[in-house]
């Protein structure tokens, strides 16, 4: 049999039955809204049974005959919940009554059994109407027994029974009861993983989970947020893979998955802001990617012109230099980086003879030089700094015992004592670092750099820059091999792998494991109250996930919001004012978070299974993401073939124009990427090529033969070379680096989001607001009010619930992500906000609920620009402002009107008033 | 002996969005506007006061609470045949009455301070449906144009050369007199023509 073509035969058949638009589940628990079609439910147990069959087939010996009695029994077993009496009385409109109808079973069967030419259809009755315990009366039973000729129904019913109970557990350990109650725990060994949900980490831990027990010839049978239940032929021996297995598949997941894929979006999160924490990521630090980290250290301090250093700078500088001069030691020297008035203090008597005291002595024309040459200095004086922070115990990747025979090798290249004065500069002090640092650097000889000049510190600031990059790697290159520890993300890698690991546990058998876990997690708790700000080997447990540790990071306000006073726990215990320290596993999360991004999230969307997933709904979920992933990357990459082609969520009038052109029911995945992209208007393209042009010639200097010499096209003028460059048609691998680092900053081809889909269980998709960083990509900028911005997050939501059949919430990177996948009760979540709320009090949207809200704000984004409401709340205004034909009123006075076309938007809104 | 102490329970709070209001003003609303359907004005233009006709009168007469559901409609029926160009039939003086009534026994209903913005959702409604019933009006007219045109020139680009205009049948525009006095050669013929031979249907 062609079980696919099947499948597709069902699926037609219960579309023409309309089945997607009755219910057939309904939670009613508190703020739940989760609803499952008659089709989600039977489409579900239909592909339980297709996974289970093969080896069903293959142990019972099963006919074509008892496979139709099946299929058939399975589909047809809740067709009586299509009656209008069932259905209102889920809706809670209605009596209690039966869903076993005789009459629509029967129907249903005879019409599949035709389109199918399936033959067998008296057995496929039975089953279909004893799937419940209600239902095997012994009256009916006994007549079942009687009337049946098949020896083998009551096997055959009772599978019917088990498949559907199967399809309606809503979470795991429920999921592995049900089958061990079932008739096909016989026939299968059946298991469960968990793990404790904090985000990117759970998703590559679920995968590297799933290979391991696939590797080993289990079945993912039911996908939840936070685990999967599996089985395995009862016939071979139950093999739980070890969790080091697991944490070395893992470990080479994130290898391939994170670091591989990502390498580009390192140098921006390992550098950080020179006037900060110009290293606030060190466990991201691999010596092979040094080159690159110090080109993205030079622009964190551009040059300068002379006006804009102080006079101050040159006094300082020019006392500095002397004594360096005659004395040539920086420990003597920094005594003159102070003020005139201590100056007398500081500098011992026998030095004061080379000083000025104040202004006045300065000659005025080498102040203006010396002001000039520290403008022009700052981004070597960036890239010296950042090389300095990298050697620098403890905060560096050296230890103390290092640092002699780094000194020697920086020594070989810049001189005697160059390597204490490096070590003497902290913090950004202009005149102390281009003394202490360029300065040597100036000094050496440009003919051993072959160039034609008689010092280095006579080139222009450009190939400088490039000349201290080139000798910097390679001393630090030389530096990295001579020393013992290595440097690479392999060590990081190990690290997170083991933490991670920790967020497993596997099926508990003893309920005593439980008991002393939660005997011990007081006893830790009560231990680690005063430690919490503590970065000490101690007892610690973690303000977000509520793991106990002994060594943590410190969480500085790079990743965690607030790290000062994080969460209420801060509070209660009795604050330090240091930052909290939270758990390894906890850090390095929000570490995979910025560099699956290339920054720091704002937002996190969680794409979630409505309750749980089959194998094949699980596959088909993933694909999409996965197709959407790609086809969303190619626009967004800093490599596009096409910047003018750009990615959106902020735009909300365009989202709203492009939905208003399909079919917000039949919503599909290849169509939102129509949805979130617009094109860029000539003038704007034109505009960012001249820009482009404008920052080509300043890095080539003008030169143009140089980039015809290397390159196989001959450029006329530096516009024809700037539109190939801006539309990556240039074939210069010597330059590609730069071209595409010049490209992407002048593009401002940021990537807002990114989708981490890796197996069915969630999938997430953190995002940032490449332009305001502190604000939600979604919102449209700094005075918009939280509830147009919840209202927007609701409909951004409502496109990604539809499009990919999922369910969706939205929740900022600083909250927590297990309530957001434990607690889904329906479609989309509506935003937590006052107003929003106001307008809809249900926690969650139901499926149906979602289209109506999709089309309402669909059509207020269309409409809104012509009621002339404040863009701070507009959407708010009119989602209440009470009836139609206030709002047409409302658009006429503001001078606009409304057409025939409009009047699709105006029913859909009139749904929602 | 112990006094009492009395309780007092504060009445439930009125919400005007609640769904029956909402189902009593849809109604109230729809009597006034199957009225409006079929009065024709004796100078018929798209501003509010003229679409909401002699209802739109009767609503500060209502806010002053001083006028009886029969005085109501005698003013209403007086606006209808100062401005109305045809008499009152009776299913509308039905409609009218009715609409009426179920205002004044809904405003009864509600708290005081409620009862201004009653009456103003009751007045929206009017319009919004006043407004949709025009816009499907004007659609059906332009559709007709539209065919009009097909039967006269067959095909787009035919119409195209006998205009002497880029134009296509989707952004064809509603012919009305304005637009008629506006247009130039066969395109004001052809409105013309149409416009007269719709007015003798």
């Amino acid at each position: 049999m062609n079980y696919d073509y099947i499948r597709n035969i069902i699926i037609q058949f219960m579309k023409q039955k309309s089945w997607d638009k009755k219910i057939a589940k309904r939670k009613n628990e508190m703020g739940s809204n989760l609803t499952q079609s008659l089709l989600k439910h039977t489409l579900k147990a239909l592909d339980l049974f297709f996974t289970l069959l093969p080896h069903l087939r293959e142990i019972r010996g099963w006919s074509d005959n008892e496979e139709q009695v099946l299929i058939l029994g399975i589909t047809s077993h809740d067709a009586g919940k299509t009656k209008d009496s069932w259905q209102a009385y889920i809706q809670g409109e209605g009596a209690p009554t039966s869903h076993i109808d005789t009459i629509l079973i029967e129907e249903c069967i005879h019409e599949l059994a035709q389109e199918l030419n399936f033959t067998n259809t008296e057995v496929a009755q039975l089953a279909a109407e004893l799937h419940m315990k209600r239902a095997q009366t012994n009256e009916r039973m006994l007549s079942a027994i009687l009337n049946t000729t098949d020896s083998n129904w009551k096997e055959l019913q009772q599978i019917v029974y088990d498949i559907d109970n199967l399809a309606s557990t809503d979470h795991l350990f429920s999921a592995q009861e049900t089958f061990q109650r079932s008739i096909l725990d016989q026939y299968f060994h059946s298991t469960y993983y968990q793990i404790q949900v904090k985000g990117i980490s759970s998703t590559l831990l679920h995968r590297a989970i799933l290979e391991e027990f696939q590797s080993v010839n289990w079945i993912p049978m039911i996908y939840f947020g936070n685990g999967t239940f599996l089985i395995q032929k009862a016939s071979q021996e139950k093999r739980i893979p070890a969790f080091d297995q697991i944490q070395k598949r893992l470990k080479d997941i994130i290898k391939n998955q994170v670091f591989m894929k990502n390498q580009r979006k390192l140098p921006e999160l390992v550098v950080g802001n020179i006037t900060q924490n110009f290293l606030p990521k060190p466990e991201l630090f691999d010596s092979s990617l040094l080159e690159e980290f110090l080109l993205t250290a030079s622009t964190r301090a551009g040059i300068k012109t002379s006006k804009n250093i102080t006079p101050a700078n040159a006094y300082k500088y020019h006392n500095v230099r002397r004594l360096l001069d005659v004395t040539k030691d920086p420990s003597i020297a920094q005594k003159a980086y102070v003020s005139f008035k201590a100056l007398k203090d500081k500098v011992p008597e026998e030095y004061h003879q080379y000083l000025i005291f104040n202004a006045e002595e300065m000659d005025k024309e080498l102040e203006m030089k010396y002001r000039d040459q520290i403008g022009s200095a700052y981004p070597e004086i960036a890239i010296f700094k950042f090389f300095k922070n990298i050697l620098h115990p403890p905060k560096g990747l050296v230890s103390e015992n290092d640092l002699e025979q780094i000194k020697t090798l920086y020594e070989e290249v810049f001189g005697e004592k160059s390597f204490e004065a490096l070590k003497s500069t902290s913090t950004l002090m202009p005149a102390k670092d281009k003394a202490f640092t360029v300065d040597y650097f100036w000094a050496l000889p440009g003919d051993r750099y072959e160039f034609n000049v008689s010092k280095i510190g006579r080139l222009s600031p450009d190939r400088r820059k490039r000349l201290l990059i080139k000798i910097l790697t390679d001393l630090g290159e030389r530096i990295f091999n001579s020393l013992e520890s290595a440097f690479s993300q392999e060590n990081l890698v190990s690290g997170m792998s083991d933490a991670f690991i920790r967020d497993l546990s596997m099926e508990f058998t003893d309920g005593e494991i439980i008991k002393k876990f939660a005997k011990e997690q007081l006893k830790n708790y009560k231990n680690s109250k005063d430690n919490s700000n503590r970065d000490k080997e101690t007892e610690h447990i973690c303000p977000i996930c509520n793991e106990y540790f002994s060594k943590g990071a410190v969480g500085y306000a790079d990743f965690l919001d607030k790290p000062q006073s994080f969460s209420n726990r801060g509070y209660a215990y009795c604050n330090t004012g240091n930052n909290v320290v939270i758990c390894k596993s906890c850090y390095y999360e929000r570490l995979l978070r910025q560099i699956f991004l290339g920054a720091k999230p704002f937002e996190l969307f969680v794409l979630i299974p409505e309750d749980s997933l089959s194998p094949y709904a699980g596959e088909c979920l993933l694909n999409k993401a996965e197709n959407l992933e790609s086809k969303f990357s190619k626009i967004m990459s800093p490599v596009c073939a096409n910047p003018d082609l750009r990615f959106h969520m902020n735009n909300t009038y365009h989202l709203a124009r492009e939905l208003a052109r399909l079919d917000v029911e039949k919503l599909q995945s290849e169509e939102m990427v129509n949805i979130f992209t617009y094109q860029l208007n000539s003038d704007t393209a034109n505009t960012k090529i001249k820009k482009l042009q404008t920052e080509l010639e300043d890095y080539f200097e003008s030169d143009l033969e140089e980039i015809n010499d290397t390159c196989e096209k001959t450029y006329l003028d530096w516009s024809e070379f700037a539109k190939d460059v801006y539309y990556n048609q240039v074939d210069l691998p010597l330059y590609d680096d730069i071209l595409m680092d010049l490209r992407k900053r002048v593009c401002k081809l940021n990537e807002p989001i990114k989708i981490v889909s890796q197996t069915p269980n969630f999938i997430l998709m953190p995002a940032w607001n490449p332009y305001v960083p502190e604000i939600s990509p979604i919102a449209g900028d700094k005075s918009e009010s939280d509830t147009n911005i919840g209202l927007k997050k609701l409909f951004v939501s409502c496109i990604f619930a539809l499009g990919l059949d999922c369910a969706v919430t939205i929740i900022e990177d600083k909250s927590i992500l297990e309530p957001a996948i434990f607690q889904n009760h329906g479609r989309v979540k509506v935003p937590d906000i006052p107003l929003v709320k106001k307008i809809i009090p249900a926690q969650w949207l139901s499926e149906e609920e979602t289209k109506k809200w999709l089309k309402a704000l669909t059509a207020a984004f269309v409409l809104v620009n012509r009621t002339g409401f404040s863009e701070r709340d507009n959407i708010y205004k009119i989602l209440t402002i009470g009836s139609i034909g206030k709002l047409i009123r409302r658009i006429e006075q503001k001078g606009n009107s409304i057409h025939y076309r409009d009047l699709k938007f105006i029913e859909d809104l009139k749904e929602v008033m | 002996m112990k006094s009492k102490k009395i309780i007092l329970v504060p009445p439930a709070k009125f919400n005007p969005q609640e769904e029956s209001i909402k189902k009593e003003i849809q109604e109230i609303a729809n009597f006034f506007s199957n009225y409006l359907s079929e009065f024709i004005g004796k100078n018929p233009s798209g501003s509010k006061h003229a679409i909401m006709g002699p209802v739109g009168k009767i609503f500060d007469k209502i806010k002053s609470n001083q006028w009886n559901e029969g005085a109501l409609f005698g003013y209403l029926v007086r606006i209808h045949e100062q401005t109305g160009n045809l008499r009152m039939k009776p299913n509308q003086e039905e409609n009218i009455k009715k609409g009426i009534n179920k205002l004044l026994s809904l405003i009864q209903d509600v708290p005081i301070n409620y009862r201004a913005k009653i009456i103003e959702q009751v007045d929206y409604e009017i319009y919004g449906m006043q407004k949709t019933r025009i816009l499907l009006r004007t659609e059906e007219k332009r559709q007709d144009f539209i065919l009009y045109l097909k039967e006269k020139y067959g095909d787009i680009s035919a119409l195209k050369e006998v205009w002497n205009e880029e134009i296509d049948w989707d952004h064809m525009e509603n012919p009305s007199e304005g637009r008629m006095k506006q247009a130039k050669g066969q395109k004001k013929l052809d409105m013309k023509d149409f416009l007269e031979k719709r007015k003798k249907n």
